[in-house]
Order: C-alpha cells, then sequence, then structure tokens
C-alpha cells in the first residue's frame, strides 16, 4: 500500500522536477523543488483530487515542506468520516 | 498613501529588520514579545522604529565570539498567519495601494474610487491579511464586455469608471469580470512569497467557486500585464491570448471563455454551476 509520502510524491512530480533523492520530509517545496506560485497551487489541487480533502486557502501556509504536507494531509485524512 | 521615508532618528520596518538581520515577520515578534517599539506617528499609519532602540536589541542578539565572528542568538521565528478575506476597509485598501505602487510603480485607481465600486459591489477585493498587514491581494471586477474592452484599448481609465458600471453578481444575467490586480508584497522572502500568491489564487478559485454555488454565470475572465511574472501567471492558469484590436499595445492581453475553457478551476467552477443550476 502507497504511502502519504509517496502518493504525495507522484502529485508533487507531476508538477515540478523531482528525484529520488531530493524528496525527503525537510525539503522545502519552494527551495528543493523551486515550485512556483501557480505550482503550489497545482500541487495544492492535486491533493485535494488524491485524498478526497478540501484544502482551504488559509491552509495554503502548510504548503512549506514535503513533512509539513504530509503532516497537514494525514490530519485532514483522520478526520474525514469512516 | 506611498510610503515614506522614517523620521530622523527611526527607521521604517524594512530598515529596522535589515540592521537586526532577520525578516520584516521576525521583527514584528520582537514589537509581540515587547522587545521592541513600533511607533506610529499621529495621523500616519506607516509605523517607525526608534535607531536607538533597535541598536539596542542588535546589541542583545549578536554576541561577539573570541574570533571576532558574530553568533545569532537564536531566536524561535513565530510563522506569521495570513487569512484570505473580503474587504472593504479603507485601511485595507491603502495597503493594497502601497503594494501596487511597489509591483507596479503606480497606486492606480484612488482609493476613493474604489470604496464607491464597493458599495455598489462588495466582493471585489480580496486580501491575505495577518495580524499586522496585508500580504498580497486579487481585486476582481464585474463589468460589460464593452467597457472592458474600453479599458483594454485605453479609451476608458480605471479611475473614470462610477459606481453604477460596477456589476452585481447576481444570476440574473451572465457577467465578464475582469481581473484588475493580482499582487503580494514584494518585500517578502521568496518562499513566503510564493506560498501567499499560491493563496491568493487559491482564494480566487473559491471566489469563483462560491458565485458558482450562487448560480452566477461568468461569461468570461480577462486581463492584462506588462509584467514577465504577470504574463506567467496568465498563461500558467490557461488564459488564451485575447485577440482584441488595439494599436499601441504595451501589454499582452489575455481571456477565459468559460464555456470553451478546461483549466482545471474552470472546470471545478462549470461542475459547481451546474450542480447550483440543476438543484
Amino acid at each position: 500500500m502507497e504511502t502519504t509520502i509517496d502518493r504525495l510524491k507522484r502529485i508533487v512530480a507531476s508538477v515540478v522536477a523531482v528525484d529520488d533523492t531530493s524528496f525527503e520530509p525537510s525539503a522545502s517545496l519552494v527551495e528543493a523543488f523551486n515550485a512556483d506560485s501557480l505550482e503550489i497551487l497545482e500541487i495544492s489541487m492535486g491533493v485535494e483530487d488524491e485524498f478526497a480533502i478540501e484544502v482551504p486557502p488559509d491552509d495554503m501556509s502548510n504548503f512549506t515542506t514535503v513533512g509539513d504536507l504530509v503532516n497537514y494531509i494525514e490530519s485532514r485524512v483522520a478526520k474525514i468520516p469512516k | 498613501m506611498s510610503r515614506k521615508p522614517a523620521p530622523p532618528g527611526h527607521y521604517t520596518a524594512t530598515e529596522a529588520a535589515e540592521k537586526l538581520g532577520i525578516s520584516v515577520p521576525m521583527l514584528y515578534n520582537h514589537v509581540r514579545s515587547g522587545n521592541l517599539q513600533r511607533i506610529v506617528p499621529k495621523g500616519r499609519k506607516q509605523g517607525f522604529f526608534l535607531q536607538s532602540e533597535v541598536e539596542k536589541l542588535r546589541i542583545e542578539l549578536y554576541s561577539f565570539l573570541e574570533t571576532g565572528q558574530i553568533q545569532e542568538v537564536e531566536v524561535e521565528p513565530e510563522k506569521e498567519v495570513y487569512h484570505f478575506l473580503p474587504t472593504t476597509k479603507r485601511e485595507d485598501l491603502v495597503e493594497c495601494a502601497a503594494i501596487a505602487k511597489e509591483v507596479y510603480g503606480s497606486e492606480g485607481t484612488p482609493v476613493d474610487t474604489r470604496l464607491a465600486w464597493m458599495e455598489k459591489n462588495p466582493e471585489i477585493l480580496y486580501v491575505v491579511k495577518s495580524d499586522h498587514n496585508v500580504g498580497g491581494y486579487v481585486y476582481i471586477l464585474p463589468l460589460q464586455r464593452e467597457t472592458i474592452d474600453a479599458i483594454l484599448r485605453d479609451e476608458r481609465s480605471l479611475a473614470s469608471l462610477t459606481q453604477d458600471e460596477i456589476q452585481s453578481f447576481t444570476p440574473e444575467e451572465p457577467i465578464d469580470i475582469y481581473l484588475m490586480s493580482v499582487a503580494t508584497r514584494p518585500e517578502l522572502a521568496r518562499q513566503e512569497k510564493r506560498i501567499l500568491s499560491a493563496q491568493v489564487l487559491a482564494g480566487l478559485m473559491n471566489v469563483l467557486r462560491d458565485l458558482a454555488q450562487r448560480g452566477v454565470v461568468i461569461r468570461s475572465l480577462i486581463a492584462r500585464s506588462r509584467l514577465p511574472d504577470g504574463i506567467r501567471l496568465l498563461n500558467g492558469m490557461e488564459f488564451d491570448h485575447y485577440p482584441i484590436e488595439i494599436p499601441d499595445k504595451r501589454f499582452s492581453y489575455f481571456i477565459i471563455e468559460l464555456d470553451k475553457s478546461n483549466a482545471k478551476f474552470i472546470q471545478r467552477y462549470k461542475q459547481t454551476l451546474r450542480r447550483t443550476q440543476e438543484g
């Protein structure tokens, strides 16, 4: 079963260039992958589709590092009623 | 209202942050912690910092090692939290005008004119705002298509638009929207700036979806830009080239005809609108 970070990597790699070694929790979307604002937005929309969650604009501050984003996704997914 | 130089013996926030070797948000952390006083002269909105206090704090923050190297004392940065929201507050419009001046070189249409527009339609300005400042904004103007075209051709200025020409967001009649201005504070660090810009764009998508939920039919989104970042952004948002006849093209002109567009955010708008119309 794919982990959250694996699924996230697939989304991020569909938007910006990612290699296996660089996709680690401390990697910053902006600094490590040079994601611009539109690419961050695309990643956000990809996260919404992949994890069936809504990412409100005010939550975009979680889109800093891979680790922050994984934590954010997992906390949001955990709140989805089973 | 433009940002003015600091009075004698004072620094602006940017200057004080530079002197301390920290970011502006970090500077405000020191204000909140009581380490530094922000002084707002009577009749002004912009705050300043006493040079003597900044110097005192600088000495406290930095300690000299025997080697003569400077070692920064660790201060845990407090993240500035920004919220996306609509606004009609004069002070927010003034801050947006100051950002516009830094980004575009001009404050553009006077604040009082914009406030008059907002009396007709209070949903035309959205900001990302923290407890301390506006970080970025987007203006959307619902106008008759011929009015937008006249603006693009420079036959009309934005400042000449009257309150009556601003359309309302109602389901009765399809509307055309002029994406008048999108900007973020240029002095922010690269990461913060990009994330704030993404927050503004995500907010704009939500505004469109909200309009769809209210049954508002948007016919087109129209914009122009002369800045490389703006042109890149509009291309990235899948705007098409707007083939409008303009003799002196100082800008690049863009349009999204919503019924033809396959851009993802437009698809989302259309799905929501369809659900609303189907009841």
